[in-house]
């Protein structure tokens, strides 16, 4: 039994982490509903339909999508090693794997630019698929930001599942494979989905890798940052204000979407 | 019989620790083999290793003759995968799929062997009937009870028909108002199967409901592997007797008369008899085990009655139980406890403390061990 004073403190606690909740929300409110009145709804609407603006969600939504996907797939076995298996070095080479995580994207886009415009291999993969100074090359830098997050979530996921389902999984005749496929991914369903978001909305943020490897073109490798730096360069304030808003907007909408999608069933 | 299951001279070290000490055992079909020992003493490990979870350091598994798992100096010479060694495992936890159905989780291991789909729906279902879980194929694990979710669990285990079956403390998740009735039916379940059944645990009332045979584990070490009522008489040594809660008290031998050998407690004297093929001389230090239910307590009166030795103790603590009642007794220092043993005490009394009564402990019910 809680004595009275510890009620009241917990009941004071609760009280304050509401009151905290609610302040940060009518703050947060608030800047958005000042910088829309202060565009003006006009400006927006002007910008909304905007064929330039339009183009820019588009890519913005079409190389984040990719990107995520990709750094999804190749963070399930990468995390799957790094959470099950035992061996020498394994700190040396995940510390490795979540070093883009604490570099600045300008200096990771930089690496990019100059080992796909310099190295042999990277020469090569450019002149095939065309990295530098175009569309793949947003998703490669994109795809770098967001890796070293996405492998850390699943991996944190992997790890919270107990080794028994395993187990009990190869026992009943499941090669790995068969486990990842099987038992891993369904049971970190949430770690999925949350690695994705995460990846997406970080990805639909990416400005400084990006610029460096794929530039910043109109009507090309023109996502949404780059499509608000394009209009604060060129003056136009109110455009690039407005592209502020509707990014908000887009990945707020994004966001609750896949939330949505993700409910549990079980 | 033929054996099923041997495992032979298994040790495994874990950060230089020694958890697996040179292990050795064998199971035969149909035969159900219990490893007890004290939490921390190795039996998970035994159970991965033989399921080929975890590799060993050194020693070989071998089922039904073939031998799975060989390792020399943690060099492997042979290592089968578990899903090729035919075993079916039951976790602690039982670890139920809980994005599956209950249906889906029995039937889980025949999608592996590709079994149509036909065949798949009567197996399951025949296992499930078995089982008694018919009614609950359609709801998930967290819908379920402990009882249940263990049926579900043993039921995923057997659809494939393993040649062994490995079950890691079975009963320790399920409430203590439910086990007895559940110990007893999976123990007859268990016990019609003609495959080799292994479980470990560390409780005393599952080990000797679940096993033919019982071996006990502790530190790593195999101390003592026989059939169930044996053993609950005879612990064979002190490291066993200690573990399983036998009465132990010390002494000196002070004459052997044929095949009787009287022994000083430091004070009153005890006859033991003598099993043929051990030789106690006299002047030997010797350790007296005897079960908690074995002595009769009676107030000193009417001891000499029953026939056997009497011994004068003082109540220490003395209690009621469930099933049983308790005393700790002390006799010349030595303190020793009697189950169940109320005898021919006032009968109503069960608040003992204090009281100077007797003990009747009838000879041939005392082992004795030279020390």
């Amino acid at each position: 039994m809680l004595s009275r004073s510890e009620t009241v403190w917990a009941r004071l606690t609760e009280l304050s982490f509401i009151g905290l909740f609610i302040v940060a929300s009518i703050l947060l409110l608030s800047i958005f509903i000042y910088i829309v009145d202060w565009i003006g709804i006009r400006a927006l609407t002007d910008a909304i339909s905007s064929a330039e603006v339009l183009f820019a969600i588009r890519l913005s939504i079409a190389t984040s999508s990719v990107s995520a996907a990709a750094a999804l797939l190749t963070s399930i076995p990468l995390a799957y090693v790094l959470s099950r298996a035992r061996f020498r070095g394994k700190t040396l080479i995940e510390a490795f794997l979540l070093l883009p995580f604490a570099l600045p994207p300008i200096a990771l886009g930089t690496a990019l630019l100059i080992f796909f415009s310099n190295s042999y291999l990277g020469r090569l993969v450019d002149q095939v698929i065309g990295i530098v100074f175009s569309v793949p090359g947003l998703i490669v830098a994109q795809y770098a930001v967001i890796l070293p997050m996405v492998i850390r979530i699943i991996k944190t996921s992997f790890d919270s599942i107990d080794v028994r389902y395993e187990a009990v999984a190869r026992t009943l005749g499941y090669g790995t494979l068969g486990v990842i496929l099987r038992v891993m991914l369904p049971m970190s369903r949430r770690g999925l989905l949350t690695g994705f978001i995460l990846g997406f909305t970080r990805a639909m943020g990416e400005f400084g890798a990006s610029i460096m490897l794929a530039g910043a073109t109109r009507f090309k490798t023109e996502t949404i940052p780059i499509a608000i730096y394009l209009a604060m360069s060129s003056g136009e304030l109110h455009l690039a204000v407005a592209i502020v808003v509707i990014s908000v907007i887009v990945s707020y909408v994004a966001l609750v979407a896949m939330m949505k999608i993700g409910e549990d069933r079980w | 019989m033929v054996e099923m299951l041997e495992v032979v001279g298994v040790t495994k070290f874990y950060d230089n620790r020694k958890i697996l000490d040179s292990v050795s055992l064998s199971v035969a079909r149909g035969e159900r083999l219990v490893i007890l020992g004290p939490n921390g003493s190795g039996k998970t490990t035994l159970l991965e290793i033989i399921a080929g979870i975890i590799q060993p350091y050194e020693g070989m598994v071998i089922i039904e003759g073939s031998v799975v798992s060989e390792f020399q100096g943690g060099k492997r010479v042979k290592n089968v995968p578990p899903e090729y060694r035919s075993v079916g495992y039951v976790p602690q936890n039982y670890a139920l799929f809980p994005h599956m159905n209950v249906y889906d989780n029995i039937a889980f291991g025949l999608k592996a062997k590709k079994v149509p789909k036909l065949e798949e729906r009567r197996r399951v279902t025949s296992i499930a009937r078995l089982l008694g879980i018919e009614s609950l194929l359609h709801k998930y694990p967290s819908q379920l009870s402990g009882g249940q979710q263990q049926r579900v669990a043993l039921a995923r285990a057997l659809v494939v028909e393993p040649r062994v079956l490995l079950m890691d403390e079975p009963f320790s998740s399920i409430d203590a108002m439910d086990r007895e009735r559940v110990r007893a039916e999976i123990s007859k379940i268990v016990g019609e199967l003609d495959i080799a059944v292994v479980t470990v645990t560390h409780s005393f009332a599952d080990a000797w409901s679940m096993g033919d045979r019982i071996a006990v584990l502790i530190k790593g070490k195999l101390v003592r592997v026989d059939n169930r009522e044996k053993l609950a008489f005879d612990p064979g040594d002190l490291l066993v007797a200690e573990y399983l809660g036998f009465n132990i008290m010390r002494g000196r031998v002070i004459d052997v008369i044929g095949e009787d050998v009287v022994v000083d407690l430091g004070g009153q004297r005890l006859t033991v008899g003598l099993e043929p093929d051990i030789k106690i001389l006299k002047g030997d230090d010797v350790a007296l085990v005897f079960r908690r239910d074995d002595p009769v307590l009676t107030e000193c009166g009417g001891a000499s009655r029953l026939g056997g030795n009497v011994l004068k103790a003082r109540v220490e603590e003395s209690f009621l139980t469930k099933y049983s009642f308790i005393a700790k007794l002390n006799v010349d220092g030595q303190n020793i406890i009697v189950e169940s043993g109320r005898g021919l005490v006032n009968q109503l009394a069960f608040d003992l403390r204090g009281d100077n009564l007797c003990i009747t402990l009838h000879k041939n019910l005392i082992k004795i061990i030279k020390i």
